[in-house]
């Protein structure tokens, strides 16, 4: 194993520029990323359980399909993984939790549906946070998945088997689910580019729910244009020209007028001076390639957070009540704890709550008007070491990834560099409601302007990591 | 139930738990004695949010 994956991994689009001409076969491409996670993941732990045997039957087929001229796109003969939140059907979605060791699905989800439509190879079933609320949890039948820069360090979640799993090379891009920040946050802290579209833009059909009203599904992919590829999937209504994900992508950003944040992330919930710097940073590579940077005012950072944070526990209390209530032992400390809560809050309280997100959404819409987009943080600072994450939200470092589930638009996280000590940096690009394309063309147009989508994890680390510790982590072939 | 503290007390909660049939103890009612904060908090906040939006409204009528 090189000691930088870099050489080996091509980026979503890029493999599949190959794929379509013939110069990349996706046997090949798929035994490399099985070769990889064969290697390392007992380090990282980021499959719950590995297809290898079906993966590779199908990626026979998609070779045998390409070869008679039948590609179907960008996704065919690309290897993907699916959070274990996500249906398919006959097999179990554990969510990562033993209260569901036994749950087979008998529908696959409609995210499962799109990409066995578009040919996409499925490697297996993802770690997670538990039931996409507690972690990282170290009670649970699966351990926690491990950051590819660092294995000493959190990679966020709840979608933290699929961002770790992208920045190893173990997949080149995959679905993710985003409650409360679940695909932008495992992004940021993974080194990746992660998107949680305009809320119901993709289905979460056959997917075990959180908080219904506020559970979105998005793409997560190495580069921002892999999670153009992929979101232009995941809502393909079947028409025969490229999604607007897709054809705007290279529009580049001259012209356009983006807001920066900077309240939230210097003062609702300051963040590392390295973080601020990078930011700054890439404001300086918007403005360079022609477009307008002025600062902006939106909520504060609290008004989110107290009403992202009562909706979202009320409706999961509500959704798993009945365990909780026969058989709470099923479940790890932390999503018991964190589930809990539901219980304290009244009535008035989730009102208030689903008033304020109301007033929170409009008012977005008037403080944004003008602009194309917005910047600010994603999270506070390199990802902590995994076994200093606290339990509980606290009162005074409100999250930066509610309030885009609050306003409901997208929001995009995107690598802007890397701290002293290596590990990933990330901005959070968000607009309007349905503004997605815009979005993913913003967040494209500074990734192309920069180089960081040129450096990898170092694979010789995390290798490392696994021969000292092999007899603790073991390897199987079914995990 | 108190709204004056920064935290519920251990009773509080576990009456509040029974009433959804949840019977607390031990680790995990301790646990909760701590997330409780984030409780009183939110409720507080989103009350001045209510209220602030309330007086706002109001600001934008006249009587007749």
């Amino acid at each position: 194993m090189p000691s930088d994956l870099t050489s080996e991994v091509p980026s979503l689009a890029e493999a599949a520029r190959q794929i379509r001409s013939k110069r990349l076969s996706p046997v090949e491409l798929t035994r490399s990323c099985l070769d990889r996670i064969a290697a390392l993941d007992g380090a990282l732990h980021c499959f719950i359980r590995l297809d290898e045997k079906g993966a590779m039957a199908s990626a026979r087929a998609a070779e045998q399909e390409i070869a008679r001229g039948g590609y179907r796109g960008p996704l065919h003969g690309i290897p993907t993984g699916f959070k274990d939140l996500f249906n398919r059907r006959g097999m179990v979605t554990t969510a990562h939790s033993r209260s569901r060791i036994d749950a087979v699905a008998f529908a696959d989800a409609d995210v499962v549906t799109r990409l066995d439509a578009a040919g996409a190879i499925d490697l297996g079933k993802l770690a997670m946070h538990e039931l996409a609320l507690g972690g990282p949890s170290f009670d649970l039948p699966w351990p926690p998945v491990r950051n590819p820069w660092d294995v000493s360090r959190f990679t966020h979640g709840s979608s933290s088997g699929t961002a770790a799993a992208i920045a190893a090379g173990f997949i080149l891009a995959g679905p993710g689910t985003d409650t409360a920040g679940s695909i932008r946050g495992p992004a940021a802290y993974c080194g990746i580019a992660g998107l949680k579209p305009t809320f119901g833009l993709v289905s979460v059909a056959g997917t075990v729910p959180l908080s219904p009203t506020l559970d979105h599904a998005g793409p997560m992919g190495w580069t921002v244009e892999d999670c153009a590829i992929l979101l232009s999937a995941l809502i393909d209504q079947g028409g025969s020209e490229p999604s607007a994900h897709l054809s705007s992508l290279q529009d580049g950003v001259k012209g356009l007028r983006i807001g920066v944040v900077r309240h939230f992330y210097e003062t609702d919930h300051p963040v590392s001076a390295e973080t601020r710097e990078a930011i700054e940073a890439a404001l300086d590579v918007y403005r360079a390639l022609g477009a307008y940077v002025e600062e902006i005012r939106l909520a504060p950072l609290a008004d989110y957070a107290a009403a992202a944070g009562v909706i979202m526990v009320c409706e999961a209390y509500q959704a798993h009540l009945g365990t909780l209530r026969e058989n709470p032992q099923l479940f790890g400390r932390i999503f018991r704890n964190r589930i809990s809560l539901g219980a304290l809050y009244h009535s008035d309280d989730l009102s208030r709550a689903y008033a304020a997100r109301a007033r929170l959404k409009a008012a977005f819409a008037d403080q944004t008007a003008g602009f194309d987009a917005i910047v600010t943080a994603v999270v506070p600072s390199t990802a902590p070491l995994i076994d200093e994450v606290p339990m509980w939200p606290t009162v005074e470092k409100p999250s930066l990834l509610s309030p885009f589930n609050i306003t409901e638009g997208p929001a995009l996280a995107v690598c802007c560099g890397f701290s002293k000590n290596g590990m990933p940096l990330s901005m959070q690009v968000a607009g309007r409601r349905f503004d997605d394309a815009l979005i993913l063309r913003i967040g494209h147009a500074y990734e192309r302007a920069v180089g960081w989508r040129g450096k990898r994890p170092p694979a010789r680390s995390t290798a490392k990591a696994l021969a000292g510790n092999e007899d603790a982590i073991g390897v199987t072939g079914d995990r | 139930m108190s709204e004056t503290g920064t935290k519920l007390t251990a009773e509080e909660i576990k009456q509040s738990a029974r009433e959804t049939g949840i019977e607390l103890t031990g680790e995990w009612l301790d646990d909760l004695v701590d997330g409780s904060a984030f409780v009183i908090w939110a409720r507080r906040h989103l009350r001045e949010m209510s209220e602030a939006a309330s007086q706002a409204e109001m600001s934008t009528c006249r009587p007749t």
